[in-house]
């Protein structure tokens, strides 16, 4: 189960954000909200956040300095970003700095949806992907003497 | 050479004219100095001519004297008396010999006064040893032979200057002799009675010179003048003591006697150079003046000049109102009221090119306004997407409800103006719309009733309000408000804007401030919003209405509306 944090200055966005859409169909148990930039840093600091959704256009910290923190320091964390009128080109700009995904406001659930599927998709496999290597890597040393044995005894034998 | 002849371009009218009248006035007097050159060897040539003539005259009359002193004695040697007195000193008794004595004197006497010249006659009869003479004291003398040479004038002359000419002369019939003196005073007198310069006589034979009274210190010149007397007559000019002296001299005919004329060239050239010297300073007086004329007459010319020239250059830096004063003269008089129509007629046309561009300004403003702003409409979009998808159906309503009257009231563009209590209802809207989607922004509005009703243009409270919002509040992190205020006194009403927001900082409210008033600058993009309010009030109320800022940083930002109360009835007597 992952946990989100949804930035924007607006509260009412991510408020009405957090109570309408079906977090837990996304196997998203924990939702954290930020109403500033710095705030989002704080929260980042302490919790084990393993999506961001935020807004461009905030006041101090804008939406593409955010990230380009949040990756100075987690470059594999996932971005989604909101936009509003008028910041489309900020918006394609900020793929460079790895954002996975934006979205226009006002907002579409259903592609907010899509897109949150596809991201949480790829956390798990990055997960999975871990797992098994961490697995392999496991049995390779539980295996290690008895190959180290089988190697002995094929140069006794003289069969290399 | 460049540079002489760059500063010869450069130098103005006047002092060419100056630089002119100068060379004139040397060119004047170099003239002048030709001229009176030529009239003093003139006039010296003349001088020599009647100095010659005059020393020619004395010298002849020398002559004649002594000639006629000569054939007196001459004649007397043929006198009968004369001859008879050797027989009466020969035959006669003595009462015989001196009775004739008596009468030989007597006439010798008479024969000496009948010439002009006053003279010594003496009688010597070698054989007779006897002496008879004019002069009595000679007479009766023992008898002594003259030992002067025979037909030749000789020269007596004692240490103190006396002294006399004698002849001597043999008679014709008998053993006698005549001798003539002729006293030194005598010629002494001669030369007194000559006035037109310092005579002298000069004796080359005996080179002894004569002089009369008062002539002694020129002895000390002799030196100099002797040397160059040769031949019969002739001139020349010596220095002496400071003076010149013109010098002529001619030469008696019948002696080795000169007549010597020393006159003082000094007393003409004093006289010449004394009217010389007048003429000239008459000459710088009238120099004078006419420099004095000249720069007269140039701050005449000049100073019209520089009042038109600072005319000019006020219109030049755009002061369209730049006219010049009357001037007292004629052609100046005619060149400003020339420049003064076409700074009237340039500044006609300049401000209905401004007022063109205002009024084509006025259009864009309104074409402008009727749009909504889309970044708004889609916040307010977002806004209602939002609330309806969490079923928040009041909210929604409120918001439609809010933005439809914004809508509406910005749509409304055929009204040229609105009243200051519609206008707080627009602003109203808008903050309304404002607050529901960040509630942190607020809005206070204190104005007292009997203002609500002033006519204002439309659209000048929000756009005020929306920069306080967007550049002052929304930057900062803490609550924001927006206070707005109308207040009046005797001559003015001030409605203010306030908001608590960030600031600005000084060189950038400086830059706003100092662009406000300007009509052209379309490409400018900083506090376009602002300078288009000031300058609709402007346009509606007059110079003396308009919008000023005040600004401190993390402070806020006060926008300030002033308009002239009595603009407003002009303001809306035009409108309605």
């Amino acid at each position: 189960m992952h946990q989100i944090l949804l930035v924007d200055d607006e509260s009412y966005v991510i408020d009405d954000l957090e109570i309408s859409f079906p977090w837990d169909q996304y196997r998203i148990e924990r939702i954290h909200k930020a109403y500033s930039g710095m705030q989002a840093l704080s929260i980042l600091e302490e919790q084990t956040v393993d999506i961001v959704i935020t807004d461009i256009s905030m006041p101090v910290m804008n939406g593409l300095e955010l990230i380009r923190q949040i990756k100075a320091v987690k470059p594999n964390l996932p971005c989604i970003l909101l936009t509003g009128y008028a910041e489309f080109e900020y918006a394609k700009e900020a793929t460079k700095y790895g954002v996975v995904e934006y979205l226009l406001k006002p907002l579409d659930v259903e592609k907010l949806a899509s897109c949150l599927e596809k991201t949480v998709l790829s956390i798990e496999e990055q997960i999975r992907r871990a797992l098994s290597y961490e697995q392999a890597m496991n049995s390779f040393r539980e295996h290690l003497p008895s190959l180290k044995d089988r190697l002995l005894n094929q140069l006794i034998e003289g069969n290399l | 050479m460049l540079k002489e002849k760059f500063s010869k371009e450069n130098a103005s009218i006047f002092q060419k004219l100056a630089l002119g009248l100068v060379l004139m006035f040397v060119l004047i007097i170099l003239i002048f100095w030709w001229i009176y050159r030529l009239n003093v060897d003139e006039i010296q040539r003349e001088l020599q001519k009647n100095k010659l003539g005059e020393v020619r005259f004395m010298s002849s009359q020398l002559s004649n004297q002594f000639e006629q002193v000569l054939m007196n004695a001459l004649t007397l040697s043929e006198d009968q008396s004369v001859r008879g007195y050797t027989y009466a000193l020969t035959y006669g008794n003595d009462f015989a010999k001196y009775k004739a004595k008596l009468e030989l004197m007597e006439k010798l006497a008479l024969n000496s006064a009948s010439t002009a010249w006053n003279n010594t006659i003496i009688l010597y009869y070698p054989d007779e040893k006897a002496t008879v003479s004019s002069d009595r004291e000679f007479s009766f003398q023992p008898f002594v032979m003259s030992k002067d040479p025979l037909d030749k004038w000789t020269l007596h002359m004692n240490k103190d200057g006396t002294g006399y000419y004698s002849h001597l002369t043999k008679g014709h019939r008998g053993p006698m002799y005549i001798e003539i003196r002729i006293s030194l005073e005598v010629l002494q007198k001669m030369m007194s009675e000559y006035t037109s310069g310092t005579p002298m006589l000069y004796d080359s034979h005996f080179k002894t010179a004569i002089r009369g009274a008062g002539s002694s210190q020129l002895a000390e010149a002799d030196a100099q003048v002797i040397p160059q007397i040769r031949n019969d007559s002739g001139f020349f000019e010596i220095k002496f003591q400071d003076q010149n002296y013109f010098i002529s001299y001619m030469k008696a005919s019948i002696l080795d006697l000169y007549f010597i004329d020393y006159h003082l060239t000094n007393q003409l050239q004093q006289s010449i150079s004394r009217n010389n010297t007048l003429f000239v300073l008459a000459l710088m007086a009238m120099l004078l003046l006419s420099l004095l004329y000249t720069l007269a007459l140039r701050n005449q010319i000049q100073q019209p000049i520089i009042r038109l020239r600072k005319a000019i250059d006020r219109f030049d830096r755009g002061d369209f109102s730049s006219r010049v004063d009357e001037t007292q003269t004629l052609e100046f008089r005619i060149l400003g009221r020339s420049f003064n129509r076409m700074a009237e007629n340039t500044q006609t046309l300049i401000e209905q090119v401004l007022l063109g561009e205002l009024s084509v300004k006025e259009a864009r403003l309104k074409q402008y306004q009727a749009q909504i702003n889309p970044h708004f409409l889609y916040n307010c979009l977002n806004y209602i997407q939002s609330k309806s998808s969490v079923k928040d159906y009041e909210s929604v309503t409120a918001m439609t409800l809010e933005l439809a009257a914004y809508c509406r009231y910005i749509h409304r563009i055929e009204d040229m103006d609105t009243t200051l209590g519609e206008e707080l209802r627009f602003v109203n809207h808008y903050m309304s719309i404002i607050h529901m989607r960040k509630k942190s922004i607020t809005c206070e509005i204190h104005v007292p009733k009997q203002l609500l009703s002033i006519r204002i243009p439309r659209m000048i409270l929000q756009p005020l309000v929306e920069n306080g919002v967007k550049h002052g509040i929304e930057p900062s992190m803490g609550p924001g408000k927006i206070t707005i205020r109308a207040e009046q006194d005797q001559e003015f009403i001030r409605i203010t804007v306030a908001d608590n927001g960030v600031g600005m900082p000084a060189e950038r409210l400086a830059l706003i401030s100092e662009h406000m008033d300007e009509l052209t600058r379309p490409e400018e993009q900083i506090g376009t919003g602002v300078r288009n309010v000031n300058q609709r009030i402007k346009l509606t109320y007059g110079k003396r209405s308009g919008l000023s800022i005040q600004s401190s940083l993390y402070e806020g930002t006060t926008y300030i509306i002033t308009i002239h109360k009595e603009d407003i009835a002009d303001a809306s007597d035009s409108v309605s």
